[in-house]
């Protein structure tokens, strides 16, 4: 799926289009403990989001930050995940105000703190 | 990576004044100040600034503990280091602001409480009973006053970071928009199929803004202030373009580009081929 996004917006909208969010909310939700399954998961949100094919309350109405939130706190050794998850909850909070206090209510706040200071540097990778 | 952290936490602190308590309580004013602290790089700094002043906005409380965490300081600390950056330049001195006005809220709400309990005690007959309510009259004025200091504080702040949102420079945006796409790929890996698919490096590479080249610097330049790809943000920046003759990715990255026959995202040029240069 991600390959498919990756091609451009006419593909990711296609893949939105075919439900693909919500196939890729409930893999999150199905395999929390995946990490390969939450960073593509997270990784094909964060682009879907960015070709414009999905907005972000759709994702919210996915129900997609209760597991994008679970992956940064689970999954806080892997920073590429968390930098995805990062692009999906900040795509989301900056919405709208309802939204950054559904990302509030989910958690974000702990989790994004506790994550900053697990990863001081800047840089993706050691 | 931190720079999307501070995002967040400056989109949602900006949700609510709830949202903001929530992330005081949080500890996100330590971790801001100490990414602030930590990199030097303008962009990052500009965002630290920014949900600093989002979290401040929230509350005299929040405000309180942004100044406890060396926030105030750790924002003008940024401004005099990044002179020029107008985010920076705004959201140190916003923050200045709103810790004078949250403090004189404060000093009035406590005149106010000490004028009350002046009137409490205040003496017996018509001249007792003229102060004292002149007195409570006093203090129901301090005390609204100090309900509208408390008042104007989000207000204040949500318009001085909207503000700063648009004074933000073009260039700045796309190259955070750019790094966003490079940095959002996922982690390239060795154990399953999607983790290879999820790792393969973007083919939209950063703008020079975006490797934090300093504004004096010749812009044609993509070697800049730093040595890493610009691509993966990972290997070494070692092959050169030919014949535009840009410098910015790693032996892995230029191969990926030659492969999908990419143009030069420096200046959309064809690549020949690259070379791998050898500093001596």
């Amino acid at each position: 799926m991600i390959r498919m996004v990756q091609r451009g917006s006419k593909c990711a909208a296609a893949v939105a289009d075919a439900g693909g969010t919500s196939v890729l909310v409930a893999a999150m939700q199905a395999h929390a403990q995946n990490v390969d399954v939450q960073n593509v998961g997270a990784a094909t949100l964060s682009r879907i989001m960015e070709s414009g094919a999905v907005s972000a309350q759709e994702v919210v109405n996915e129900g997609g930050i209760a597991p994008t939130v679970a992956a940064l706190r689970v999954h806080q050794s892997n920073v590429i995940l968390l930098t995805a998850a990062y692009c999906v909850l900040g795509n989301i909070a900056e919405a709208s105000a309802a939204n950054a206090r559904a990302v509030m209510h989910a958690g974000a706040a702990l989790a994004v703190v506790a994550a900053l200071r697990a990863h001081p540097s800047e840089q993706p990778r050691p | 990576m931190q720079r999307f952290g501070l995002d967040v936490l400056r989109h949602v602190a900006g949700g609510s004044a709830a949202c903001a308590e929530a992330c005081a309580e949080a500890g996100a004013a330590t971790a801001i100040v100490a990414a602030i602290r930590a990199h030097p790089d303008e962009g990052l700094q500009a965002k630290g600034c920014a949900a600093l002043l989002a979290v401040a906005a929230g509350s005299a409380a929040c405000n309180q503990v942004v100044t406890a965490a060396g926030g105030e300081a750790a924002a003008a600390e940024s401004a005099a280091a990044n002179p020029t950056h107008a985010v920076i330049q705004r959201c140190a001195a916003d923050l200045v602001a709103l810790r004078a006005r949250a403090s004189l809220a404060a000093d009035v709400a406590m005149e106010a409480l000490l004028l009350e309990e002046a009137a409490e005690k205040g003496g017996s007959g018509s001249g007792g009973r003229q102060s004292k309510a002149s007195r409570k009259r006093e203090s129901q004025r301090l005390r609204k006053a100090a309900a509208a200091h408390e008042r104007e504080l989000p207000a204040l702040v949500e318009a001085a970071v909207d503000g700063a949102q648009m004074e933000a420079p073009a260039e700045e945006v796309r190259a955070a928009a750019a790094e966003l796409r490079v940095l959002g790929d996922p982690e390239p890996t060795e154990h399953t199929e999607t983790a290879q698919v999820a790792e393969m490096p973007t083919v939209t590479a950063p703008t020079a803004a975006a490797l934090g080249l300093p504004s004096m610097m010749d812009d044609t330049s993509t070697l800049g202030g730093g040595t890493t790809c610009s691509i993966c943000f990972m290997g070494t920046k070692s092959h050169v373009a030919v014949p535009c003759g840009h410098q910015f990715a790693c032996g892995d990255c230029a191969g990926v580009l030659m492969k999908k026959g990419e143009l030069c995202p420096m200046c959309r040029g064809v690549i020949s081929v690259f070379i791998q240069v050898h500093v001596c």
